[in-house]
């Protein structure tokens, strides 16, 4: 299982930015994502995220991805031609050919369209925020949360949610592999993989319990409440900012004349 | 103000179940149309452990969804996911882990199985009317795909719940009958 949303130190455009910036940038391309069902378009935006991560030199961890995105699609449409059955009848789920059952899930093309423009809409929007988390430093996200007067409290809950997902993820797998080692044989398929969970999951809530109590009285005892912050390390805005803010608000004007003057819609 | 323990504690668990939900959605078993995931035992984990106060990391954990983070079954994220024929079943773990909370809150041992299956009934309320709405489907047919399959998996997963809530605060087993 990959480590997911845990910030990666590398050198690229991204971690030039001001986090207010990428905010700014992933929240123009999410309400593209959300707005439009034009495939084409969709694609264009996905095809953004992919310099932006090039330029930003994480395209591998964007791809490191595409398995899990791929899985996700593949479902997304399945669940569309499932329960939205709409258009043209292109095929069946279950062959024709099958007695009783045969030809009782009907692939339609409405569904599949709909269903490829919800994947690829998750897509931007997965892409997007992951590339952000990735490249901005917990401490420039709690910096910036502050900027938006976003409660300590919860921004607090936002950061250390963020950080132990990975932490919790990874402790999961050493947990499997420890009960392994001791010799634990859950059996294979799926009813092994059953099996597998309860040794785990005890001593993973057990342990991630321990840790939040650890970790509240650490925080309590550092005065997290007490708002004396100091502002030596925090981030400024850099021309690479006005750039990328230009760049998006020249885009998004131009969109919305094209709409406009042209008529045309997303 | 510092000094406040209880607060930050709360802050670090609630961030804990955030966290525990998220990894129960990655750790999903594909089936059409809800996939069984372990986010269910951890939603009633988090009603046997946060009290009333577990009302807050189901709620974020939908927020963190909603915003990209992909924290939702199979590594899904996005308002599209909650709007789809799942979102009835997210929405509904901010009711149950608060009536779970509220029931393990008030001590009573007798309580405690009905709580946990008020639980696991509120999500499948919440699951199987949105269901109905969202994909246009009748009850039977609603029942028939989004709660029948998932009542024996969800059976397994309340005793769990049960059992490591007894395993995590060994001095329940002895509280107020």
């Amino acid at each position: 299982m990959a480590e997911i949303l845990q910030y990666i130190q590398k050198k690229g455009l991204f971690y030039t930015l001001h986090p207010i910036t990428k905010i700014f940038l992933i929240i123009v391309l999410g309400f593209f994502a959300i707005t439009t069902t034009n495939i084409p378009f969709l694609l264009f935006l996905i095809g953004i995220i992919v310099v932006l991560a090039l330029l930003s030199n994480l395209i591998h961890e964007l791809l490191s991805q595409l398995l899990l995105i791929l899985a996700m699609s593949v479902v997304l449409i399945a669940l569309m031609v499932l329960t939205l059955p709409s258009g043209t009848t292109i095929g069946f789920l279950i062959p024709v050919g099958i007695p009783y059952i045969g030809g009782s899930i009907p692939i339609t093309t409405g569904a599949l369209e709909f269903g490829v423009v919800l994947s690829l809409r998750f897509i931007i929007l997965i892409s997007g925020f992951q590339l952000f988390v990735i490249s901005t430093q917990p401490r420039d996200l709690v910096h910036t949360l502050e900027r938006f007067r976003v409660p300590v409290d919860y921004t607090l809950m936002f950061v250390i949610a963020l950080r132990f997902i990975p932490t919790l993820q990874i402790e999961g797998k050493r947990i499997h592999d420890a009960q392994l080692a001791r010799g634990y044989n859950p059996g294979k398929g799926l009813l092994g993989k059953v099996r597998s969970v309860a040794p785990i999951i005890i001593p993973l809530v057990s342990n991630a319990l321990s840790r939040a109590n650890v970790l509240g009285l650490t925080i309590d005892m550092r005065g997290y409440r007490k708002k004396r912050t100091s502002t030596f390390r925090e981030r400024s805005f850099n021309r690479y900012d006005s750039v990328t803010t230009g760049i998006v608000l020249i885009a998004v004007l131009g969109g919305i004349t094209s709409m406009v003057i042209y008529g045309h819609t997303l | 103000m510092f000094g406040d323990r209880e607060r930050a504690t709360l802050v670090t668990m609630t961030a804990t179940f955030v966290g525990l939900l998220a990894i129960g959605g990655f750790l999903a078993v594909p089936f059409f149309p809800v996939p069984i995931t372990l986010q269910t035992l951890f939603v009633l984990l988090t009603g046997v452990v946060m009290g009333r106060y577990a009302v807050i990391p189901p709620f974020l954990y939908l927020v963190f969804g909603i915003m990209g983070l992909p924290v939702f079954h199979n590594g899904t994220a996005g308002i599209g996911i909650v709007l789809g024929p799942t979102g009835g079943y997210l929405v509904g773990f901010i009711p149950a882990a608060a009536i779970v909370g509220i029931i393990y809150e008030k001590g009573k041992l007798w309580l405690r199985i009905p709580g946990i299956v008020l639980g696991t009934i509120t999500i499948y309320g919440f699951g199987v009317s949105w269901l109905m709405l969202s994909a246009n489907l009748d009850l039977v047919k609603s029942l028939l795909v989004g709660v029948i399959p998932f009542i024996p998996g969800d059976i397994l997963k309340g005793i769990a719940a049960y059992l490591i809530a007894d395993k995590i605060h060994p001095e329940n087993k002895n509280s107020t009958v």
